[in-house]
């Protein structure tokens, strides 16, 4: 799905951060894109149970970065496989100059019962 | 202002579209239980529990269920047939489980213990001439301890974690943002390809090293439960029916060789107060009795065959009437047939029965449990 923050091309750095509640584990990475998909350029990759940092600034100006697409993309398991239906959420949590762009994170969220795939766009 | 009546007119479709939509985890049929029988496993659902109408089977704490319904249909304590509904839930994970991250729940004591706390009402409805009490408890379980828990099982999580990065990075380019939902659902296909045999292989790992030595796990569990009874079946007669609280804790020998993948030692204690039970000198007249029990068990064999041994005492403190201190001691024998459906041979003596009704047993029976898949 292909969500907006905008974020100001005169302010600060642009922080990202990802977030996977309900206590699934998430494997991903992050993809900087042009709208058409080219020069894509991997700004953060790594899952949310080794004990590094989930978040990155992007080493790019404001200026640069709008237009652009944060690409998230990853598989999202539960812990405990079984037959019922498990909340899940997964943050993108973009923050420029302390708060959030736009107000709140891009949030997905639903059930699963397994492993489910991640594919979101947001752009810049 | 409502009534009672206007009440329970209000309150019965809600339970019914509870029953009917949520998903059921366990329907387990009771078995008859002697007034010794202690529910070794940790209650699934304290309210049924102060109730007297926990199931039997060998069943452990689950800590992934949010929200969950039991119903049940059977024998109580007290050998009359009675039918139930009870409603768990975690609330701290139910409203805040979107902010608890895998990290979060493993470095963070404090979230651990909210998470795992679970909250309950059930209530049950006497079906025989003898006993048309209804019943309702609330309940509430505080898991302190649990070795057993998956999510602290690093070495299969982290195997789950680098199979889902290497299936990212196989699938790799990632499709521009206006790519085609054909073209996306490729990508997530081939990422999920990736990832099945990988997922496959961790879990597998995880449930073969879980049966070896996850059997015996270390957990220590408190509970409570107030209660109301009301003797006519009618909500109007709700009355107070005294309260229920009680702590098992098991103990799985870690690091000591020889004995941790091998025992277990298990102690239960239950206080109940003011239970009202069927007189059964005298239809449709109820008891008051406070109890205690205290149970001491021992476990050692494997993930497939258990022997054990245990003892249980029972003291009861029937109001207006007598006091009454019972025991057993039995030996057991478990074998898992097949998945979670046990095969188990008991046999023992009682002593100190108030109606002299001391007996030596030899008990065989097919349990079942419903556990967490992957365990």
């Amino acid at each position: 799905m292909v969500h907006s923050r905008k974020i100001n091309t005169a302010g600060g750095p642009v922080h990202v951060e990802i977030h996977a509640g309900n206590r699934h584990i998430l494997s991903y990475r992050c993809v900087l894109m042009n709208a058409d998909g080219s020069n894509q350029q991997t700004v953060l990759t790594g899952d949310t149970v080794d004990a590094l940092p989930d978040d990155v600034i992007l080493p790019f100006a404001s200026s640069v970065l709008s237009g652009k697409f944060l690409a998230l993309t990853g598989i999202l398991a539960p812990v405990v496989v079984n037959d019922t239906n498990q909340n899940f959420n997964v943050e993108i949590r973009i923050r420029q100059d302390g708060a959030l762009v736009q107000g709140s994170a891009v949030v997905v969220s639903g059930q699963l019962q397994s492993a489910i795939p991640i594919l979101e766009h947001v752009g810049l | 202002m409502w009534g009672y009546s206007q009440m329970k007119m209000r309150f019965l479709p809600c339970f019914l579209v509870l029953a009917a939509c949520l998903p059921l985890r366990a329907q387990q049929p009771q078995t008859p239980a002697g007034k010794l029988t202690v529910d070794w496993a940790v209650p699934e659902s304290p309210a049924f529990t102060v109730l007297g109408l926990t199931p039997q089977t060998v069943t452990r704490p689950s800590s992934s269920q949010q929200l969950a319904t039991t119903l049940l249909n059977g024998i109580d304590q007290n050998g009359n047939f009675q039918s139930g509904i009870a409603l768990d839930l975690q609330p701290y994970m139910l409203w805040y489980g979107h902010t608890v991250s895998y990290a979060k729940y493993r470095d963070s004591r404090a979230t651990r213990f909210l998470s795992r706390a679970q909250l309950s009402v059930g209530s049950s409805k006497g079906a025989t001439g003898d006993d048309k009490s209804a019943r309702v408890a609330l309940g509430l379980r505080l898991t302190l301890l649990d070795k057993g828990d998956p999510y602290l099982n690093a070495a299969p999580n982290l195997c789950l974690a680098n199979a889902g990065t290497s299936a990212t990075a196989a699938a790799y380019p990632v499709p521009a943002p206006a790519a085609s939902q054909s073209d996306k659902d490729a990508y997530t296909a081939r990422m999920m390809a990736a990832y099945a045999p990988l997922e496959r292989v961790c879990r597998e790992k995880h449930q073969r090293e879980y049966r070896r030595t996850g059997w015996n796990n270390s957990s220590l569990v408190i509970g409570g439960a107030p209660s109301w009874i009301s003797t006519t079946g009618t909500t109007s007669d709700l009355k107070w029916n005294g309260a229920g609280v009680w702590t098992s804790y098991a103990y799985g020998f870690a690091g000591i060789p020889g004995l941790e993948d091998s025992s277990q030692l298990i102690l239960h204690y239950r206080f109940r107060n003011k239970e009202q039970l069927p007189d059964p000198n005298q239809t449709g007249k109820f008891l008051e009795q406070d109890s205690h029990v205290f149970g001491a068990r021992w476990r050692f064999g494997t993930a497939d065959a258990t022997g054990s041994l245990e003892y249980v005492f029972l003291h009861r403190d029937i109001l207006g009437s007598r006091t009454d201190n019972s025991s057993r001691l039995s030996a057991a024998f478990e074998r898992r047939v097949s998945g979670n459906i046990w095969f188990s041979f008991s046999f023992g003596t009682e002593r100190g029965r108030a109606d002299g009704a001391n007996r030596a047993f030899v008990l065989t029976s097919f349990n079942w449990g419903f556990n967490r898949k992957e365990e």
